[in-house]
């Protein structure tokens, strides 16, 4: 029986050790996968932004500068400024991408590439035809109509001069959000201008 | 699962290993739905392009796992647990990371501001989050498969698969990701200039390296258990600690990326050469005490710790059956062999 004993012990601290490894293995994972995403909800995101000011999208030399009036703020957690910014005023989103243009695309297949980015995270979500238009700093660009399956907003597209990128600005709300609303969202994309480097 | 351990003192070795087996599949599962609910509808929207993300890692993974596997001396770890490794990176680690990134990159975002995070965020949580949870796929390796981890070289040899693994599933996440940041003006393009990155360039000091290193370190701790005079501990934290430093300085702003990648390859390289010279060394002491005591015939002591003579004996053999009787042989010597060197 002792030698019985003597033979089991191993086994069982092993099999202790195993199951105690398993467990923290299996909190350490936990730990990591809900609890950052966990504290950073119970963190606030909004960051509210002067009127006036002034966000830089992109990297110099491929960066362009938009203007935001009152009542904006800054989803941190997802802008980043070389690649673009989340705003928001009231329940009206704005997302201003930067995209790299590896081939001086043109505005009209810019808009239709915006409808099939848009369709990943938005599936149904449908783009009017565009119109092509100057902006006041001179600045080719096409705009027009989105439609998601509960939000509807503008698209705008403005390509640098340069070619080799563009700024895409999107601004979606819920279906009865007010004309002020898109409006102040539209001077803000209107505002755009390109740093005199990046042309 | 703690409690489980504690409440659970009948369990037997056998029931817990298939515990642990369990554990690891189920959490494999859940990385790989992560990874599917995240990215989805890029195969939908982008189909063509992001298969041709996945075909472009495929050299990657193949010349990578081979490699990986020869390096181990003596023999390559068994190919269900070196699978197992790949897999575990693939998936459970990698879509894992994802959420676990993604929280603590938006707390640095709200916390230090977003042109503070823009720079070092991906810095300061990777190397936390990726290294720890790639760390997870080679216990879980030693707790599903005791033997397949003997000693740090063995660890090391685990951990670049897990870290291979890993490497692959984001290199294909990059990709896609650069279709988004290339406006979908031409995914095909902005897939293959992401892989060209990646694989080409970033490929030897990426992943690999970083969790080869931190393996080693479980290496150490099994080494250690197993009474080994050069386990313990602190090599183990060195490991963790260096592996991490590695990943920081892989995501750090403002370096060279051939400086970063020539750095994390010249320390996998450097910790794999003093390794396995350890290793072989003790395989041959190991070698010569057992022709010394009529364990093996001088013959098998001349062949037993190359690749190419084991190979040469088997195709020397003038029958099937001697072959497999040479094989059965070769394999268990090997076996008791690399227990004694690790």
């Amino acid at each position: 029986m002792a030698a019985d004993k003597t033979a089991q012990r191993p086994t069982v601290s092993a099999t202790k050790l195993r199951l105690r490894w398993l467990g923290i293995v299996v909190a350490v994972m936990a730990l990591l996968t809900a609890g950052w995403p966990l504290l950073d909800k119970a963190v606030a995101d909004q960051h509210p932004l002067a009127a006036g000011s002034r966000l830089t999208v992109g990297a110099s030399p491929s960066s362009g500068v938009v203007t935001v009036g009152p009542g904006w703020s800054l989803l941190s957690a997802q802008s980043n400024p070389t690649q673009g910014y989340l705003l928001q005023r009231g329940n009206l989103n704005l997302s201003i991408m930067h995209v790299g243009l590896v081939d001086r695309e043109q505005l009209p297949q810019m808009w239709r590439d915006l409808l099939r980015l848009l369709s990943v995270s938005n599936p149904g979500i449908r783009l009017s035809k565009p119109a092509f238009i100057t902006t006041a700093h001179g600045l080719h660009a096409v705009t027009g109509g989105v439609t998601g399956s509960r939000q509807i907003g503008t698209a705008t597209i403005v390509r640098a001069p340069s070619g080799n990128f563009g700024i895409e600005m999107v601004a979606l709300a819920p279906r009865r959000t007010s004309p002020a609303m898109h409006a102040a969202a539209a001077r803000v994309i209107f505002s755009l201008m390109f740093l005199a480097h990046g042309t | 699962m703690t409690s489980t351990a504690t409440s659970s003192p009948r369990l037997s070795q056998a029931q817990s290993i298939r515990l642990v087996r369990m554990t690891a599949i189920v959490a494999c599962a859940f990385g790989a739905a992560i990874l599917s609910w995240q990215f989805f509808r890029f195969l939908v929207v982008f189909p063509g392009p992001a298969l041709l993300a996945a075909v472009l890692e495929i050299p990657l993974l193949v010349v990578g796992f081979v490699l990986v596997r020869l390096a181990r001396p003596l023999r390559p770890p068994p190919l269900t647990w070196s699978a197992a490794a790949l897999a575990w990176g693939a998936t459970a680690a990698a879509g894992c990371a994802l959420l676990a990134n993604k929280g603590l990159i938006g707390l640095w975002s709200k916390g230090a501001g977003i042109q503070f995070a823009a720079n070092w965020s991906a810095s300061l949580s990777a190397p936390l989050n990726e290294e720890t949870l790639k760390l997870c796929g080679v216990i879980m390796i030693v707790l599903a498969a005791p033997r397949v981890i003997q000693g740090p070289l063995d660890g090391m040899i685990i951990g670049a698969l897990v870290g291979l693994g890993f490497q692959v599933t984001e290199n294909v996440t990059y990709g896609l990701n650069n279709i988004v940041l290339a406006g979908a003006t031409d995914p095909g393009r902005a897939v293959i200039d992401s892989a060209l990155i990646r694989v080409g360039l970033t490929a030897l000091g990426s992943h690999w390296t970083m969790t080869a290193v931190a393996g080693a370190g479980v290496g150490y701790i099994v080494a250690r258990l197993r009474g080994a005079e050069h386990g313990g501990v602190l090599p183990a934290v060195a490991c963790l600690l260096t592996a991490m430093a590695m990943h920081l300085l892989f995501d750090a702003p403002r370096l060279a990326i051939v400086i970063k990648v020539g750095v994390n390859f010249a320390i996998v390289l450097v910790l794999y050469l003093l390794l396995s010279n350890a290793y072989l060394g003790r395989a041959h002491q190991v070698e010569a005490g057992w022709t010394a005591a009529g364990i093996i015939t001088s013959d098998e002591s001349a062949i037993l710790l190359s690749r190419w003579g084991r190979r040469r004996e088997l195709a020397g053999a003038a029958t099937a059956s001697e072959r497999g009787r040479l094989a059965a042989r070769q394999a268990a010597l090997l076996t008791d062999m690399e227990q004694a060197a690790a």
